[in-house]
């Protein structure tokens, strides 16, 4: 056991995600020698910040800064379209396409029955809602490419296509500017189980 | 492939051992517990980065040290040489040529071997499970690509117990969910059952012959396997069958809280001249089968990879009569085998060896 504050602080630490008592220990000694007061203040500002000023958006369960999140309240978005993804991280990624000018929704997660995550723990029957409610003509939809993603984008395929909808699947496949030779071999069997006319 | 030599250091009872390894057929004698499989063992190990004796991998390490190495040096089949070495305890790392990693992964590959072991009678003798994960490690090894297939449906058909589990605890259920893992189980396993048919069929072609050769000529000797699909009647194993299969299902399955229609509920009818192999054959047939089976299993791969790996045959005479074992050996002849034996074996079979080696208490001494 540490002075008090110290103590506090490793005990802090070690509640969150991957840091054990040693990371926590390190971490709280690095801010008590090594950090700076100026530092010490914006971290401890940071995180105050986080829970004071950011918000769950209303709409899409991004995270949101104002009422609604960025892509919500920015109007030069396409409404019509919608993609789904797990979590807010895999709208960063998309986003880093540059491809993508719809809208998203944040599920929270996929199904997965051993973790006790069914249907009522993701936000499926908001995504309905919208559907509905919105005038929306096509959800994509981009879970992740594993049992899970794959199970939650057949249960939403399920509950949107009678609406007449159109329901797409992101598709799975090889990195773009890899080598084919360094790629594993599920991989690769899937992209060739998936593979496309080619017309010259 | 031929491994030429293999270096132990600290592995099981063995301080310090090396052994000169030629093409051919190898034999390893010794009397029980002197350290014959150990060398088995140590071969097994480069391949696959573990054991079928342990899963606890500090019981390799000899009694009062920190850390064991296996070191070999492996030659493909343009002679082209390769060095590996393989950590084990407390220096764990894997050493291919010079480049030395914390990881085993670039081991993978570098080091293929086949092992029949005594407890193989089993996938001939015991329960469906062992023929089971017979198939689905031949699925693998064969077409490296399907892996996903395999563990594919595992992890499907572990979510949906999961999912049935907790309504047969609540004795409510989300019908609509649970149709989205029928759906997903019945397409997973469709493709698990055609993975495991093709790969069957693909080892049976081999099996049978080795079979025959190993029974000698003018004796009856036909060896079957068929694919026994536990939800199709009618054997195609389709995603329509094993959808109408969960259906049927259902309320059992909700009470139970277990999947009870699926592949992994499949078996591998085996037969000797048509009668079961299971229980009607004798030991002696039932060893054979579990051999040729190997057997098969190590040629297909061979003939799928273009790479033939090492065979290693624990204890393999033990039960065959000498004219069995004499066949056998005589099959071997075209890769390396290296084999271990607890009693003097006849002269014929002698003749076939290329190098012998004698083990006693941790030490290998080459005797021809």
């Amino acid at each position: 056991m540490f002075e008090g504050p110290v103590q506090d602080l490793v005990d802090e630490l070690s509640k969150l995600p991957s840091i054990g008592g040693k990371t926590a220990q390190r971490i709280a000694f690095h801010l008590l020698l090594r950090t700076s007061r100026t530092d010490a203040d914006r971290l401890a500002a940071a995180i105050v910040a986080i829970k004071e000023q950011v918000a769950i958006c209303p709409r899409c369960f991004n995270f949101a800064a104002g009422d609604l999140c960025r892509f919500c309240s920015d109007s030069r978005r396409d409404e019509t379209v919608v993609c789904v993804v797990e979590s807010p991280p895999d709208i960063i990624a998309v986003e880093r396409t540059g491809e993508f000018r719809g809208l998203y929704h944040v599920l929270g997660g996929a199904i997965s029955p051993i973790q006790g995550i069914g249907p009522d723990e993701l936000r499926v029957r908001e995504l309905l809602d919208r559907i509905k409610a919105d005038g929306i003509v096509e959800v994509i939809i981009a879970t992740n490419p594993n049992i899970e993603g794959e199970a939650t984008a057949m249960y939403i395929a399920r509950l949107i296509e009678p609406l007449g909808i159109r329901v797409t699947r992101i598709a799975s496949g090889l990195p773009v500017g890899g080598d084919l030779e360094y790629a594993d071999e599920v991989t690769l069997g899937r992209a060739l189980e998936g593979r496309r006319e080619i017309h010259g | 492939m031929l491994i030429r030599e293999l270096e132990l250091h600290n592995f099981r009872n063995y301080q310090e051992a090396e052994i000169h390894f030629p093409a051919g057929v190898s034999l390893i004698e010794g009397e029980n517990g002197q350290g014959k499989t150990n060398i088995l063992e140590a071969i097994y190990y480069l391949a696959v980065q573990h054991s079928w004796r342990t899963s606890r991998e500090e019981s390799v390490v000899r009694d009062g040290c920190e850390s064991a190495r296996i070191s070999a040096l492996v030659e493909n089949r343009r002679g082209n040489q390769v060095r590996v070495a393989l950590g084990l305890g407390k220096e764990r790392d894997a050493v291919v040529n010079n480049t030395r990693d914390p990881r085993r992964r670039q081991l993978a590959g570098v080091v293929t071997a086949t092992l029949f072991a005594p407890e193989d009678l089993e996938i001939v003798k015991g329960p469906p499970g062992g023929r089971r994960d017979f198939i689905d490690d031949l699925v693998v090894k064969l077409r490296p690509a399907k892996a996903g297939v395999v563990s594919d449906y595992a992890r499907v058909l572990k979510q949906r117990n999961g999912l049935l589990k907790s309504a047969a605890l609540t004795r409510k259920h989300d019908a609509e969910t649970l149709d989205v893992w029928d759906s997903q189980l019945a397409t997973k396993g469709e493709a698990l059952v055609a993975a495991r048919r093709n790969a069957l069929q693909t080892a049976m072609g081999v099996a049978e012959s080795v079979y025959r050769q190993a029974c000698g000529p003018g004796i009856g000797a036909e060896l079957r396997a068929e694919y026994a699909c536990s939800f199709d009647k009618s054997g195609a194993g389709s995603a329509t069958a094993l959808q109408e299969a969960l259906k049927a299902a259902r309320p059992e399955e909700l009470r139970r809280g277990l999947t009870l229609a699926g592949p992994h509920l499949d078996d591998i009818a085996i037969s000797v001249n048509g009668l079961d192999a299971r229980t009607r054959a004798s030991q002696g047939e039932q060893r054979t089968v579990a051999l040729s089976l190997r057997l098969a299993e190590h040629e297909s791969v061979a003939a799928a990879s273009g790479e033939e790996g090492i065979l290693l045959l624990d204890d393999v005479f033990s039960e065959l009569d000498p004219s069995r074992s004499r066949l056998l050996v005589e099959r071997l002849a075209s890769a390396q085998s290296i084999l271990t034996a607890a009693g003097m074996l006849p002269t014929e079979i002698r003749e076939q060896v290329s190098a012998t080696y004698s083990v006693k208490m941790g030490r290998v001494e080459q005797i021809t």
